[in-house]
């Protein structure tokens, strides 16, 4: 049997995030074993980024404006304004074109596979006919999440009657089958790389890094406040924080509100080459409130770097093994962040076994053995 | 789905789908097949002879889709075994499946079975089933108990339980094994699925079971022909069932499977032989012996010692069953299936109480144990439980309505004498099960043995005709008062003596209300009321009008809002506030509109008292009929809503209180529904911080309050940085807890005891459960665990949860989700709790705390996170079992059990709680006086 053709769809492919490395190393991947992929994003968000230096690949974006934000409030006399109107016209503009331009997508080749990474992406596949094609849908976030917002019923309506919905964790599957799905399934994500050399433990630098979003869901205020309890015991360790975001006024505020350690917490702007600054750093610490399956955990631990992070998703547990190869703290409590920061920082010995364990946890991780997963529920979906 | 693909040899899965004349259902059958997510099966349609047109629908449908093909047999089998024979002998695929031509397959079903089968190795995998009733369309899973999780197993001696798994559709079978074994359907039987299921996954090395949903079967509970299984009447049904188990235990004796035959000989009392047992309290006199002289022969001679692991009350009717006495079959089928009514006398003979038959005294014995023994029902404890949570058998003799009025007649029984005490009795129409709608003045007539005779007469009452306007059905149950005390059970009758009963509605309420209330008799002799609404005088504007005002007020009003009022509503309320003459109006609002007690009602009530010609108003969701009868009540939401609000002096809530609401000028909002912390609270609530709109809500709220009553100074830091509130805080206690307190100063705790109903006999205990988020599941206490290990040492009363089985009420008694639980906290001898903040109301009245926490670590880690510190108060059980050993050892010494904790949870209560002085609503008052005059 010739390889399927594989339409890979995310809510778009230029940012850089999590979700959209994901699907470029999925695709280039798949197209290296000789599976024909199309990448597809719904929007465009520019700059694009380059993921991929030499994609074996199409990519399509199927808008050709960016997905402006929706007006401020669903009030009669906001709607009623003529720049409201206007806005809503163009989306409702381009949500038409989007749809029109995924259907000559799928009509540009033979019928196969639609991935859709994202609930967006499969909510504009839903209006377009795909009745030849098999559908696996994807949700890259915990349960725990989508049952905090919308996602959860979104889920459940666009995702009943996919061939398969896969999530990031066993235990997240198990969820959305006990809500009613009956054709749930798991798959993690690979990492984008694996480094052959690890961190050498006598040579890493005193640093607790945080590398993300400064955003309320991520949690950096939790970080900034442990960090305030201990810094003083620990006059030779800074905090870093990688990253920027709607929060990052309020951190920055916060950080140097401390009564210790404010000379020694840096803000630096995010990064593109995320290992060099993993290589730079002592201790990972990831205090979210919510994540799926986190890439950039992932990648520091596969680099043997110790790891504490809150213990707010399956995905987490998953990597960590339930601990044993990161520290889990719960989530939103900076006093445990601290303390289990504080035993860190104050082991070398300990530092160094925890990132032997975490570079170890990782293996199954490895791009390689996650596409053969996807090769084989390819193979399943088509039976 | 796309059709078969071409190239494909040899199909993964067959179908066999059966059908006789059923051309109606077949093609919704077929197309679930086709829709199929694994793509590569084939369909066998076999039709049993069909004389409709079925072969031309079929074969219409496989002219489009080869995977279709179609299989005639010469002349009808009049069962299901022949068609799926044949069915078997034509599959082509390494693996069968079966379908009815009446129900569905869920749209993954093969893809499901396929790759468990693959996965596992299992020669047979079972999924499970979901049954659907055809008229309402909704869904349930068939016992869902046996596909909770995926397992394997080495064999069915493994999985014992999967001989209750009889159907055949839900499974998928390896083609090789049914050819190697020889295993057909037996034909010319009815439940033929039994012994096919039994004697393939007997025969089968590797079973499998998967939690997925495969098999929608649709069931029609009031179909006029009931399909061949459920006529269990006719002599041919209860031949069938026992000619398959002599089968069945042939087969399990001949393969030495002594471990599943004793399952199967548990089954069979508890699930087959119930079914008939059931069946005749419907049945005519006739019928019903016809039906037990068949049944006799087989169970005379069955294991009866399964008998003692089945419920009592059924061990009861066997024992009538084996010495063919059919009223007593019946009396005890009633009280297994009527919600354990009872219609015996219960006597106490030697410290047992005995079901009170003819048989009690000296009847024959029976599989060689005697008449007492299994006639012995103490373990039910009919005769200790509490008089409010008895089920008395109150039957309607006649019901007629003349004009205005109603007449009816009927009696009540008697089971322990007690009901000679009772003074008051009365009808009543019911909203769910206990509060009433309408009352009919009723009154004692006299006595016909152990029944007690009433009548009642006159209007039905229209004081709570509101409530009628929420709901508009319900129960007919009757009423007894006793001692303060009020007991209400629903009334049973015969169909035909109800079947005419329709109340005229008291008249006030009529414009907004029904026209009249008609009775209905169910299935299971309750009689259940609907209000009526279609009068022909009355246009279709008038039932537009009704519809509208049947909507939640929310919803109606986010309509109007919609269109105009939306946006200036909440600030026009506010600002009339400045204009319009402020009145001495308290509006109170707890739990959203839902709830109408606690700390918000103690506060209320207490300003009232103090304040004459003040006047109290409770903001209601959807259930006036709730508030107390000594205040007003205006619905959440409404204009009127927003009228009082906006003239009110104080305003009382518990910080839940509408979004758009805005602190009226001039008015003191206070919030007095803050508890001790226990587990995270508002921005200190992972969950919260996630959503930025659930930040900005809980800010919001805030903002709008003036006074904040918290427990203690500790708790009120915690709560104010928890909520971003930096107005006024009254350190005062809990005020909810004030006027339980008072009671046990002043009474005792016994009398409070009684005036709850709670025994004095045995400790009681709380249980209550703190809330999860959606979709988590709330651990509990097996109360079948309980009531067998504990019963008769302790009562248990729990609040939250699902209901608890109506013949466990000797020892476990459920709370309303929305009672007051202050009285119940003061009352009881021990709370069992998780992380709910009513355990700082526990210490505060000093009751010894067990925090039972089997899910602490994702609690703590994932659900919500506790506050620091929450378990000093009592020893912390991860267990079921270990929670039931401590409980045990607390009631062989109370007070000792208790000496280590007792300091703990005073300092506790300290730092926490507050002052235990029962003053607390006072302190807030004052608050609320002085915030009054600095305005």
């Amino acid at each position: 049997m010739t390889a399927p053709r594989i339409v890979l769809m995310a809510n778009n492919i230029d940012e850089v995030g999590g979700a959209q490395r994901v699907v470029h190393v999925v695709a280039q991947h798949l197209a290296l074993r000789g599976y024909p992929v199309d990448l597809v994003g719904v929007a465009p968000k520019p700059p694009s980024h380059e993921y991929v230096a030499d994609p074996a690949f199409r990519r399509f974006t199927l808008m050709s404006g960016e997905w402006p934000a929706p007006p401020p409030d669903s009030r009669l006399t906001t709607r009623l304004r003529p720049s409201i109107r206007r806005l809503i016209a163009a989306r409702a503009a381009l949500r038409a074109e989007a749809i029109g331009r995924l259907g000559e997508v799928l009509a540009d080749g033979p019928p196969g596979i639609v991935v859709t990474a994202q609930l967006w992406a499969m909510e504009h596949l839903a209006e377009v006919p795909h009745e030849e094609w098999a559908v696996i849908g994807q949700y890259h976030s915990s349960f725990e999440a989508a049952a905090a917002g919308r996602d959860l019923g979104r889920a459940l309506d666009l995702y009943r009657d996919v061939d398969r919905f896969t999530l990031l964790t066993a235990e997240d599957a198990d969820r959305f089958r006990r809500r009613g799905l009956d054709n749930t399934d798991w798959l993690p994500n690979p990492l984008a790389f694996w480094p052959e050399e690890p961190i050498d433990p006598s040579e890493q630098g005193r640093t607790v890094t945080y590398l993300g979003r400064l955003s309320s869901e991520k949690g950096p205020r939790f970080l900034v406040e442990a960090w305030g309890l201990i810094a003083d015991r620990y006059p030779d360790w800074r905090l870093r924080m990688v990253g920027s975001g709607p929060d990052e006024t309020a951190v920055r505020r916060q950080a140097a509100d401390l009564a210790v350690g404010a000379d020694r917490v840096d803000f630096v702007p995010p990064v593109t080459d995320a290992e060099a600054e993993l290589r730079r750093a002592g201790i990972l610490a990831l205090p979210s409130l919510t994540e799926g399956l986190p890439l950039s955990l992932a990648e520091a631990m596969a680099l043997g770097l110790p790891c504490v992070a809150t213990d707010c998703s399956a995905g987490v547990r998953l990597l960590t093994r339930d601990g044993l190869a990161g520290r889990l703290v719960p989530r939103g409590d900076a006093g445990e962040l601290a303390s289990a920061l504080d035993s860190l920082m104050g082991d070398e010995a300990g530092r160094s076994a925890l990132g032997g364990r975490a570079r170890e946890a990782m293996a199954p991780y490895r791009a390689d053995l996650v596409i053969d997963s996807w090769e084989a529920l390819i193979a399943r979906v088509l039976r | 789905m796309s059709a078969t693909r071409p190239g494909r040899s040899r199909p993964d899965v067959s179908v066999v789908l059966i059908s006789y004349n059923d051309v109606a259902r077949l093609p919704r059958a077929i197309r679930s097949l086709q829709g199929q997510t694994l793509r590569n099966i084939e369909v066998i349609v076999v039709d049993d002879a069909s004389t409709d047109d079925t072969a031309a629908v079929v074969e219409r449908m496989a002219a489009t889709d080869s995977r279709i093909r179609y299989e005639r047999l010469e002349r009808n089998s009049g069962g299901c075994s022949a068609p799926r024979n044949r069915g078997i002998d034509l599959a082509q695929a390494p693996w069968v499946m079966f379908c009815d031509s009446d129900d569905e397959y869920e749209r993954h079903a093969c893809k499901n079975l396929l790759e468990a089968a693959e996965r596992t190795g299992a020669d047979v995998v079972c999924g499970t089933a979901e049954r659907v009733d055809v008229r309402t369309g909704r869904a349930r899973r068939w016992r869902p108990d046996l596909h909770d999780v995926e397992r394997v197993a080495d064999g069915l001696a493994d999985l014992p339980d999967l001989l209750y798994d009889t159907i055949s559709v839900n499974k998928i079978y390896r083609r090789d094994l049914l050819a190697s074994t020889g295993v057909r359907f037996p034909e010319g039987l009815l439940f033929e699925d039994q012994l096919f299921t039994l004697e393939v996954m007997a025969a089968s090395p590797r079973v499998a079971v998967i939690p997925e949903t495969v098999y929608r079967w649709y069931v029609d509970r009031l179909s006029d022909e009931p399909s061949i299984t459920q006529r269990r009447s006719e002599a041919g049904n209860v031949e069938s069932r026992i000619e398959i188990n002599r089968r069945i235990d042939a087969f399990l004796d001949a393969n030495g499977l002594d471990r599943v035959r004793a399952v199967k000989d548990l089954k069979f009392l508890e699930h087959d032989l119930y079914l008939y047992l059931a069946s005749m309290l419907e049945l005519d006199d006739e019928t019903a012996t016809a039906l037990m002289e068949r049944l006799r022969p087989y169970v005379a001679e069955a294991n009866l010692a399964p008998a003692w692991q089945v419920r009592t009350a059924l061990r009861v009717a066997i024992y009538h069953l084996l010495v063919g006495d059919l009223d007593g079959i019946r009396s005890a089928m009633r009280f297994v299936k009527w919600a354990s009514v009872v219609d015996v006398p219960i006597v106490e003979r030697d410290g047992t109480e005995l079901w009170g038959c003819p048989h009690s005294e000296s009847g024959p014995s029976a599989g060689g144990v005697d008449a007492r023994t299994w006639l012995d029902v103490s373990d039910l404890g009919l005769l200790r439980i509490p008089f409010t949570e008895r089920r008395y058998l109150h039957r309607i003799e006649s019901f007629e309505v003349r004009g205005e009025s109603v007449i009816a007649t009927g009696s009540s029984f008697d089971y322990d004498g007690s009901l000679a005490e009772v003074a008051e009795i009365e009808l009543r129409l019911l909203i769910n099960g206990d509060r009433t709608a309408l009352s009919v003045p009723t009154g004692w007539t006299g006595w016909a043995g152990p029944r007690r005779l009433w009548r009642a007469e006159g209007r039905p009452s229209d004081h709570l005709a509101r409530a009628l306007r929420e709901r508009d059905r319900g129960t007919v149950g009757i009423a007894l008062v006793a001692g303060g005390l009020t007991n209400v059970t629903s009334a049973r009758s015969a169909e035909s003596e109800v079947a005419t009963g329709t109340l005229p509605f008291p008249g006030r309420a009529r414009w907004t209300g029904p026209d009249s209330v008609q009775l209905i008799p169910y299935d299971n002799g309750a009689v259940g009321w609907r209000a009526r609404r279609e009068s022909a005088t009355r246009g279709r504007l008038d039932r537009l009008r009704a519809t509208w005002f049947r909507l939640p007020g929310s919803t109606r009003l986010a309509t109007v809002w919609a269109l105009v009022l939306r946006d200036w509503l909440p600030a026009l309320a506010a600002g009339l506030g400045h204009v319009l003459p402020k009145r001495r109006v308290i509006l109170l609002e707890a739990d959203g509109g839902r709830g109408f007690s606690g700390a918000v009602a103690s506060v209320g009530r207490a300003m009232a008292a103090s304040e004459p010609g003040a006047s109290l108003v409770w903001v209601y969701r959807t259930e006036p009929s709730r508030v107390p009868s000594t205040a007003q009540a205006v619905e959440r939401g409404s204009v009127r809503h927003a009228w009082i609000q906006s003239r009110a002096a104080v305003i009382v809530t518990d910080g839940g209180q509408p979004l758009a609401f805005r602190a009226p000028a001039r008015a003191v909002v206070v919030n007095a529904g803050a508890e001790v912390p226990v587990h995270r609270i508002a921005l200190d609530d992972p969950s919260v911080l996630v959503s930025r709109a659930a930040v900005a809500t809980v800010r919001r709220r805030a903002r709008e309050w003036n006074l904040l009553v918290a427990p203690s100074d500790a708790a009120a830091d915690v709560i104010r940085e928890a909520f971003g509130y930096h107005g006024t805080v009254v350190p005062a206690g809990l005020p909810g807890m004030d006027a339980a307190l008072h009671e046990v100063a002043l009474d005792g705790r016994s009398a409070l005891r009684s005036a709850l109903d709670l025994p004095a006999d045995r400790a009681v205990i709380l249980h209550v459960v703190a809330q999860r988020p959606e979709g988590v599941e709330e651990p509990l206490i097996d109360p079948e665990q309980w009531a067998g290990r504990l019963g008769r040492r302790a009562y248990l009363v729990v609040h939250g949860g699902p209901p608890t089985p109506t013949r466990l009420r000797s020892s476990v008694r459920d709370l309303a989700a929305d009672a007051d639980l202050s009285a119940v906290i003061a009352a009881c001898d021990l709370v069992i709790s998780d992380y709910s903040p009513r355990i700082g109301d526990a210490v505060l009245a000093d009751r010894p705390v067990i925090l039972f926490q089997p899910d602490r670590e994702m609690y703590v880690n994932r659900t919500r996170g506790l506050y620091p510190g929450m378990s000093a108060v009592g020893p912390v059980l991860e267990s079921p079992e270990s929670l039931l050993d401590e409980v045990a050892r607390w009631l062989d010494d109370p007070g000792a059990w208790d000496l280590p904790h007792v300091q703990a949870r005073q300092a506790w209560a300290t730092r926490w709680c507050g002052p235990v002085d029962g003053l607390a609503t006072e302190r807030v008052l004052a608050a609320v006086r002085a915030a009054e005059e600095a305005r």
